[in-house]
């Protein structure tokens, strides 16, 4: 999708904070000179092309009560990654699942992004995961502390 | 958390709705006033539970490239790291992990050239070397919980 000045000015707009008041995209359309429609009809397209993943709140998922999320790591054999990486995703404390190249000191293709209460909620879920679906050893990295944490600018 | 902030959380983590008075819509849905539920976001904000209401960028779409990377950073430099890593716009998520890998944050650029010369300064400037570990394939990205 080609984008206009419009596209990225609303992208500009949107990667941060809506207002909260009642017409939060007429604030946004009076800042650009453009209608309340034309900026509600730009969101819709891009959401349509996959520019806009998700609209919506994002948790600060910690703050919430999950305060464990470890990052787990398998071997997979190439002919079942594909099959395993999904039913990994189906799983709801599963946020992130991608199969990628391995490094030589870390050697694991398969890695999922899992999140709990407590830590032994993730430990209990990468042992089932692997024990269930037979895929041998693997490794459980929790995060214990949060560097940094912000969603990527662009334009 | 009250069970109505709950329901109002797992509404709009996706369904906000895009319309021109979205926060009336959303009140309608739950039984309450538009005021209520501006009243209570501001809440849950300031609380810290909603880190921000907007748009999540797909960066693929807009042609940016990503990895993940990890070092092993020794105790005494642990804090020079951090500063020299999160210094970097492209650096959305940094954690320290408890592994002998105790490092781990996402970079992404706007060009593979980008990324690559990204990683080099990192591993330039900690004297650390980076390990890059691309994906290959995305099974899921889905960043919505159940709020327990």
């Amino acid at each position: 999708m080609e984008l206009t000045w419009l596209d990225k000015e609303i992208i500009r707009e949107l990667q941060g904070d809506i207002a909260l008041e009642p017409q939060p995209f007429l604030t946004i359309a009076s800042r650009l000179g453009v209608s309340e429609e034309e900026v509600l009809e730009r969101i819709k397209k891009l959401k349509d092309e996959g520019i806009i993943r998700r609209f919506g709140a994002t948790l600060q998922h910690r703050n919430i009560g999950l305060k464990a999320n470890a990052l787990v790591a398998w071997r997979i054999p190439n002919a079942s990654i594909d099959k395993i990486g999904k039913t990994i995703s189906s799983l709801p404390q599963v946020t992130h699942c991608y199969q990628r190249t391995p490094a030589d000191v870390f050697p694991y293709n398969l890695f999922a992004m899992v999140h709990g209460q407590v830590r032994e909620e993730c430990r209990e879920l990468a042992a089932q995961i692997s024990h269930e679906l037979g895929l041998g050893k693997y490794e459980i990295l929790f995060s214990s502390r949060e560097l940094k944490k912000t969603s990527m600018k662009y334009f | 958390m009250e069970q109505l902030d709950r329901e109002l959380l797992s509404m709009i983590q996706s369904g906000f709705p895009l319309v021109s008075r979205p926060y009336h819509e959303v009140g309608l849905k739950l039984g309450i006033t538009e005021a209520d539920v501006i009243l209570r976001l501001a809440n849950l904000k300031d609380q810290g539970f909603v880190r921000r209401i907007g748009a999540v960028i797909e960066s693929r779409a807009l042609g940016y490239v990503s990895t993940l990377c990890a070092l092993k950073a020794p105790a005494e430099k642990l804090a020079e790291v951090e500063r020299i890593v999160n210094a970097f716009a492209g650096v959305t998520h940094n954690y320290i992990r408890e592994h002998e890998l105790n490092i781990w944050f996402t970079f992404m650029a706007s060009s593979p050239d980008e990324l690559a010369k990204g990683i080099k300064e990192i591993a330039e400037k900690t004297g650390l070397p980076v390990n890059s570990m691309p994906s290959r394939k995305t099974y899921k990205i889905k960043l919505e919980f159940s709020i327990p």
